[in-house]
C-alpha cells in the first residue's frame, strides 16, 4: 500500500446555501456544516481542496436527455406554474421542488463529480472526494427523489474514457435506481447497492432479482435488507460481497456512494450503522488501492451527515478523527454530547441470519454465472502505457502472479485472472 | 362464503394436514438451513429414492412421532413398514432410515426440546429468530404435533392457564395490529393494490374467526377454508378474479376489473369490518394464535413479495409432485397474480412509471385535519416500532408499526392512533382521486432510449479527459503564505479538554473558543474564508438582523410549522423587504436552527431535533427559550461579545 495518497476534495461555497424550501428533508446545508467540521479538524491541509467548475449543459446531456437539461435551465419557481405537463414528465414539484438556482445547484454538483473523474484519470490524484454529488436517483429525462442530474453516471461515463471497467459502490439506504437503469445494459460497469428493501420504501426498485439485462446480465447487484441492520452484519456482508466483486470484476476505477441516510436515526433511513460501521465500508474500498472516486449521497439528520462525511474523509486521509469535536460555529448542533462517533441505533434487526444468508448464497450464485460468461471485455488489451495501480499483493493474495506472467508485465493486471483465456492466448501465439 | 360452508368436514381436515404440512416444511427448511450453515454441509430440501421419487418428509416424520419416534422405531425394527406406508417398497427401509437421519432426527430433538421448555422464547435458537413466520402458530401446532401418542390434531389441548392468558394478549395485540395495520394502509397513498388485498385478506380472517362455532378445530379449520377458496378461485391464477373474490367474501358487489378507485373503496369497507371483527373478536379471546400465525404469514407474503424466506413458486411443470403443499402454493400463486397485475397496471397507464413514487410522502399532507403533525406520528411510532415485523408505517414508508409480542407500550399507542382514524378515513377518501396515479410502484427497471446511458464500447483507446476542466485549485494556495500559526496545531485535533479559561465549559468559554478558532481559520484561509462562505456561518449572521426582524421571522417560521408553511415562505417580502431569499435562509439555518438547537440540548437533550421544520420546537414557554438563553440585557443584540470582537478585528 503506498503510504501517502493523493486527495483532491471538491467543495463550492455556494452549495450549502441553496435551500429546497421549507419542511423539505434535503438541506444542502448539511454540506456547509460537513466542510466546516472537516476545516476544524484541520483535515484541509492533508488534502488539495477544489472548486468545482459548473458542468456545462452540454456535459450534463452526455447521459440526459437535451430537452430535459434545457427545461431544467430554464424553468424558476415563478414560471413553473406555466408548464403544468412538463413539470409532471420530468417528475419536478413535490419530492424534487423547483428552486431558486437550482440548475446553478446541478451545475456544481455535476461539475464537481465531472472533475474528479478527470482528476482520476489524468492521474492528478488517487482518491477523489465530492461530498455534494451522489445524487443516484436521477434519470435520464426525469428528476426523482431530490435528485435532477445523476453525477455519478455523468463521472462514470467519464471513467470509461480512460478505464474499460468501472465499479459503482451504493451504501445509501436507498436502491441507486438512477446509476443501475443507466448501465442495466452494459458490463463496463458494475452496480452494486446495498438498501432497504420492502415496505414501498423509496424508490421501490432494487430487488435482487433484477442483475442487468443484454450485456449487463449478472452486473447490477442488488442487496435488499431490511430494517435495522447493525454494523456487524453490514459490514460482514458489504466486505463478503465487494471482496468478491472487485475480485470477479477487476474494475479500474471504483465509485463509492456514501449515502449517509443508512446511519441510524436518519429522518428517512431505518438502518442501525454507527458512524464508524459506516465509515469502516470506506475504509474497506480504499485498502483496494483503485482510483476512487467518493460522493456523498441520502442524509438527511444534518448533523448526523456532517459527522459522517467528516469523519468519512479523515478514513481518506487516514488520519484518525478525535471523538471531540473542536469548537466551531456549528458546534451547537453537536450537542449535547458534542462528539463525532453515533452509537448505533435500536430498531430491532429484521435480518434474520438465513435471510441475510440467503441474499449472500445468491449474490455469490449471481457472481459465478459473471465468472463463467464469456467476459469478452476482460480480454481487451490495453495500451502499452497504461499500467494501473493495482496492487495484487495486497488484494489477492491467493492469486499470485506467476513469474510467467510477471515476466510480461507490460499486460494489464487484469489479465493475469484470465486463466482459460491466457492460456488459449498463448498456445495460439506459439 | 357459502361456498365455504359446502366444503364437507371431511376435506377440512385432510386440507388443515396440509397447512401444517406447509408449515412443517418451512420451519424444517429454516431449520436446515441454519444447521447447513453452522456445519458447512448443503442439503435440498428434496429428497429423492433411488428411483427418482420425492419422499415426502413430513409424512415421514408424521408416521414415525405416531410409531414413537426414533428410538422405538428402531428398537421394534419398524422401518420397513415405516417405509411402505411412505409409498415406496420394502427394499427403499435404508433410505428412509438414513434420510430420517439425515433430516429429521436432529429436528426432532430440537423441536422437543424447545416445546419442553414451554416458550419458544426461552427455547430461543437463531432458529426461531429467522423465522418470519409467526412462533405463535408454530408453537401451537406443533404442540398438537408432538403432544403424546399422535394425539390428533383436532384435541386442540392448550394448556390452561398460562398458554390461555398469552393467547388472549395475544388476541388483543393482534387486534391492535389491525387498527394500526390499516391507519398505516390508508394513510400511505403509495400503497395500492397490496393494502386492498392486505385489508381484505385481513377483514376475512377476522370474520372467519368470528363466524366459527364454539368446537375449536373448527376454528383451526377454518383459515384453512379461507386457503381452499383461494386454489379454487386461483385454478384460473389472475390478479382480477382474485380482487373479484376479495370483494364477494366482503359481501360487496364489485366489478371484476377493480380500479384503483374501487380498490380504495374496498380499502375502507374491509377496513370497518376489521374494525367491527375486531371488536367481536375481543369479547371471545379465544385462541387465534393460529389466525395471526397465518395473518402475519399473508402480511408478510403480499408485502415482501419477493422475500426468499416465503419462496418462489415453482414451474408449473413441477405442481404435480408438489399437491399436497397444495394450499401454500396456492397463496404464493394469488401474490404473484396480484403483483403481475400491478406490473401491468403500471405499465400501461404511464409511459414513465417511475415517475410518481415519492420519497418523502408525508411532506405534502397539508391538510392535516388536526394540528398534530404527520411528523409527529412517525416519530412516536418509531420508537415503538422497535422489534416489529410485517407492517409498514404509513408516513415515512420505511419503518413498521407494531408487532405481536409487546404488550403493554403497544396499548397506550392504540390509545394514540384510534382518534385519528377518523381523520385518516376522510382524508384517504378525500384525497383519493388525485393521488390515483401514485398507487402504482415501479418493481422493474424501464429499459429503453428513454433510460439507459450511452455507453461505447471499450475501444482500448483512451479518450482524453478535457483537462481545461479539472476544478480550481483553492486549497493549498498558489501562493505560499506564512504559516507560522496555523503550523503550530496538528492535523485532526480535537476539542481541547482544559483551557486557560477562568470558567472553563461556560458559556463564555466555549464562545470565546468558537471566536479563536474563527479567527484562525480566516488568518489561515485568507480571502478563501470569504469563498467559502464562512464570513456567512455560524450566528455572526444575526448581526445584520434587528431584534424586531428576528422576532417576526420566528413568528413566521413558528406560524409555518402549524399551518400553510409554503404560502408563508413565499410572502417573505412583504415581511421583510430589505432581505433577500437567501439571507432568509441562511438566517434559518445558522441562527434560527442553532438558537434552536442550542436550546434542545440544555431543556431536553433526549429529544434532538434540527431537522424536522414541522416540530414545535419542544419549547417550554411561548418561545423556544430565548428568554432563557439570553440574558435580559443583550436583547438588543442576540449575538455574543466575543463574537463581535472577531468582526472588530477584521
Amino acid at each position: 500500500m503506498r503510504s501517502k495518497d493523493k486527495i483532491s476534495y471538491f467543495y463550492d461555497g455556494d452549495v450549502g446555501s441553496v435551500y429546497f424550501g421549507p419542511n423539505h428533508p434535503m438541506k444542502p446545508h448539511r454540506l456547509c456544516m460537513t466542510h466546516h467540521l472537516v476545516l476544524a479538524y484541520g483535515l484541509h491541509s492533508k488534502m488539495e481542496v477544489y472548486r468545482p467548475h459548473k458542468a456545462y449543459p452540454v456535459e450534463l446531456a452526455q447521459f440526459h436527455s437535451a430537452d430535459y437539461v434545457e427545461f431544467l435551465n430554464r424553468i424558476t419557481p415563478d414560471t413553473q406554474h406555466l408548464f403544468p405537463s412538463e413539470m409532471a414528465r420530468y417528475n419536478l414539484g413535490e419530492d424534487c421542488p423547483v428552486f431558486d438556482n437550482l440548475f446553478e445547484f446541478c451545475q456544481i454538483y455535476a461539475g464537481g463529480t465531472i472533475d474528479a473523474a478527470r482528476r482520476l484519470n489524468n492521474q492528478l490524484c488517487d482518491i477523489a472526494i465530492n461530498w455534494a454529488g451522489g445524487l443516484h436517483h436521477a434519470k435520464k429525462c426525469a428528476a426523482s427523489g431530490f435528485c435532477y442530474i445523476n453525477d455519478l453516471v455523468l463521472g462514470i461515463l467519464e471513467l470509461l474514457k480512460y478505464h474499460p471497467r468501472v465499479l459503482y459502490i451504493d451504501i445509501d439506504v436507498h436502491h441507486g435506481d438512477g446509476v443501475e437503469e443507466a448501465f442495466y445494459f452494459t458490463d463496463r460497469v458494475m452496480t452494486v447497492s446495498f438498501h432497504k428493501y420492502g415496505d414501498k420504501f423509496f424508490p421501490g426498485t432494487g430487488d435482487m432479482k433484477d442483475t442487468g439485462e443484454r450485456d449487463g446480465r449478472f452486473y447490477s447487484i442488488n442487496v435488499p435488507l431490511k430494517d435495522g441492520i447493525d454494523d456487524g452484519s453490514f459490514n460482514r456482508l458489504f466486505k463478503t460481497i465487494i471482496s468478491k466483486v472487485v475480485e470477479t470484476y477487476l474494475p479500474g476505477a471504483i465509485v463509492l456512494q456514501c449515502g449517509a441516510d443508512s446511519l441510524a436515526g436518519d429522518r428517512l433511513g431505518c438502518f442501525n450503522l454507527s458512524i464508524d460501521g459506516h465509515a469502516e465500508c470506506v475504509r474497506f474500498v480504499k485498502k483496494f488501492n483503485l482510483p476512487l472516486l467518493v460522493t456523498g449521497g441520502g442524509g438527511y439528520t444534518k448533523e448526523n451527515v456532517a459527522r459522517c462525511w467528516a469523519l468519512e474523509t479523515g478514513v481518506l486521509l487516514d488520519t484518525e478523527l478525535p471523538n471531540e469535536i473542536p469548537d466551531n460555529d456549528y458546534i451547537k448542533y453537536f450537542g449535547p454530547d458534542y462528539s463525532l462517533k453515533l452509537p448505533g441505533g435500536h430498531i430491532e434487526n429484521l435480518n434474520s441470519k438465513s435471510y441475510i444468508g440467503t441474499i449472500k448464497m445468491q449474490v455469490m450464485e449471481n457472481l459465478r454465472c459473471l465468472q463463467h460468461a464469456p467476459g469478452v471485455q476482460m480480454q481487451e488489451v490495453p495500451p502499452d502505457f497504461y499500467i494501473p495501480d493495482f496492487d495484487e499483493d495486497e488484494q489477492n493474495p491467493d492469486e499470485r502472479v506467476d513469474q510467467h506472467t510477471q515476466d510480461k508485465h507490460i499486460q494489464r493486471d487484469d489479465e493475469y485472472y484470465e486463466g482459460d483465456h491466457d492460456n488459449d492466448n498463448h498456445t495460439d501465439d506459439a | 362464503m357459502e361456498a365455504w360452508s359446502r366444503l364437507n368436514d371431511e376435506s377440512q381436515v385432510y386440507k388443515g394436514k396440509n397447512r401444517l404440512k406447509s408449515l412443517f416444511e418451512q420451519v424444517l427448511a429454516v431449520f436446515l438451513s441454519d444447521v447447513t450453515e453452522k456445519k458447512g454441509v448443503i442439503r435440498s430440501l428434496q429428497v429423492l429414492t433411488g428411483g427418482g421419487k420425492p419422499l415426502d418428509l413430513f409424512k415421514l416424520y408424521w408416521i414415525v412421532r405416531g410409531k414413537g419416534g426414533y428410538d422405538l422405531v428402531s428398537s421394534k425394527n419398524l422401518w420397513g413398514c415405516i417405509a411402505e406406508r411412505c409409498g415406496l417398497d420394502s427394499g427403499a427401509v435404508v433410505f428412509v432410515k438414513l434420510a430420517y437421519v439425515k433430516y429429521l432426527t436432529e429436528f426432532d430433538h430440537w423441536l422437543s426440546e424447545l416445546l419442553k421448555d414451554g416458550n419458544l422464547e426461552n427455547g430461543e435458537s437463531g432458529v426461531i429468530r429467522r423465522l418470519d413466520l409467526s412462533s405463535e402458530e408454530l408453537e401451537t401446532r406443533f404442540r398438537r404435533l408432538l403432544s403424546p401418542r399422535g394425539q390428533k390434531k383436532k384435541d386442540v389441548n392448550f394448556s390452561p392457564s398460562k398458554n390461555g392468558c398469552k393467547e388472549e394478549l395475544i388476541c388483543e395485540v393482534n387486534s391492535q395490529v389491525d387498527y394500526e395495520m390499516f391507519t398505516a394502509e390508508s394513510v400511505n397513498k403509495t400503497n395500492g393494490d397490496d393494502s386492498v388485498f392486505l385489508v381484505s385478506t385481513e377483514g376475512i380472517v377476522e370474520k372467519v374467526l368470528c363466524k366459527v362455532p364454539d368446537k375449536s378445530y373448527r376454528q383451526y379449520d377454518d383459515d384453512e377454508k379461507f386457503f381452499a377458496g383461494d386454489s379454487k378461485i386461483n385454478k384460473s391464477s389472475t390478479g382480477e378474479m382474485f380482487q373479484g373474490a376479495v370483494a364477494k367474501m366482503n359481501g360487496m358487489a364489485e366489478k371484476e376489473n377493480v380500479s384503483v378507485l374501487d380498490g380504495y373503496d374496498t380499502t375502507v369497507a374491509s377496513g370497518k369490518s376489521v374494525i367491527e371483527d375486531v371488536t367481536v373478536s375481543r369479547k371471545r379471546k379465544r385462541e387465534s394464535s393460529c389466525i395471526s400465525g397465518m395473518l402475519n404469514w399473508i402480511n408478510h407474503a403480499a408485502k415482501h413479495s419477493n422475500d426468499p424466506v416465503i419462496g418462489k413458486v415453482p414451474d408449473s411443470s413441477k405442481w404435480k409432485g408438489n399437491t399436497s403443499n397444495e394450499f401454500w402454493l396456492q397463496a404464493l400463486l394469488v401474490r404473484e397474480a396480484m403483483l403481475k397485475k400491478r406490473h401491468i397496471d403500471t405499465n400501461a397507464e404511464e409511459s414513465n412509471p417511475q415517475k410518481k413514487q415519492r420519497m418523502h410522502p408525508s411532506m405534502y399532507e397539508e391538510e392535516k385535519l388536526n394540528n398534530q403533525p404527520a411528523e409527529k406520528l412517525r416519530c412516536s411510532k418509531r420508537v415503538v416500532a422497535a422489534s416489529n415485523k410485517h407492517i409498514c408505517c404509513p408516513c415515512c414508508n420505511s419503518c413498521s408499526t407494531s408487532q405481536n409480542k409487546v404488550e403493554t407500550p403497544q396499548k397506550e399507542e392504540e390509545e394514540y392512533t384510534r382518534p385519528d382514524l377518523t381523520s385518516v378515513f376522510a382524508v384517504s377518501v378525500a384525497e383519493k382521486t388525485e393521488d390515483s396515479v401514485d398507487q402504482k410502484i415501479p418493481t422493474e427497471v424501464p429499459v429503453g432510449p428513454r433510460y439507459q446511458a450511452e455507453v461505447p464500447e471499450w475501444t482500448g483507446v483512451i479518450f482524453e479527459s478535457d483537462s481545461k476542466w479539472l476544478g480550481t485549485r483553492t486549497w493549498p494556495p498558489e501562493v505560499e503564505k506564512t504559516k507560522s500559526l496555523v503550523e503550530l496545531d496538528p492535523i485532526g485535533e480535537g476539542r481541547k479538554s482544559s483551557c486557560g479559561c477562568l470558567f472553563p465549559q461556560s458559556v463564555e468559554c466555549i464562545r470565546f473558543h468558537i471566536a479563536e478558532n474563527r479567527l484562525k481559520l480566516k488568518f489561515e484561509l485568507g480571502t478563501l474564508f470569504f469563498r467559502w462562505r464562512f464570513d456567512r456561518m455560524g450566528e455572526e449572521v444575526s448581526l445584520s438582523w434587528i431584534a424586531e426582524e428576528e422576532k417576526r421571522f420566528k413568528d413566521m417560521v413558528r406560524s409555518g410549522a402549524t399551518n400553510l408553511k409554503y404560502k408563508n415562505w413565499k410572502n417573505y417580502k412583504k415581511l421583510f423587504p430589505s432581505k433577500t431569499r437567501n439571507m432568509l435562509d441562511s438566517y434559518y439555518f445558522n441562527v434560527f436552527l442553532i438558537k434552536r438547537r442550542s436550546y434542545q440540548n440544555r431543556v431536553t437533550p433526549k429529544d434532538l431535533n434540527s431537522d424536522d421544520d414541522e416540530i414545535d420546537f419542544g419549547c417550554v414557554g411561548g418561545s423556544f427559550g430565548d428568554i432563557r438563553v439570553h440574558v435580559p440585557s443583550s436583547k438588543s443584540s442576540p449575538t455574543c461579545i466575543q463574537n463581535m470582537a472577531c468582526i472588530d478585528l477584521e
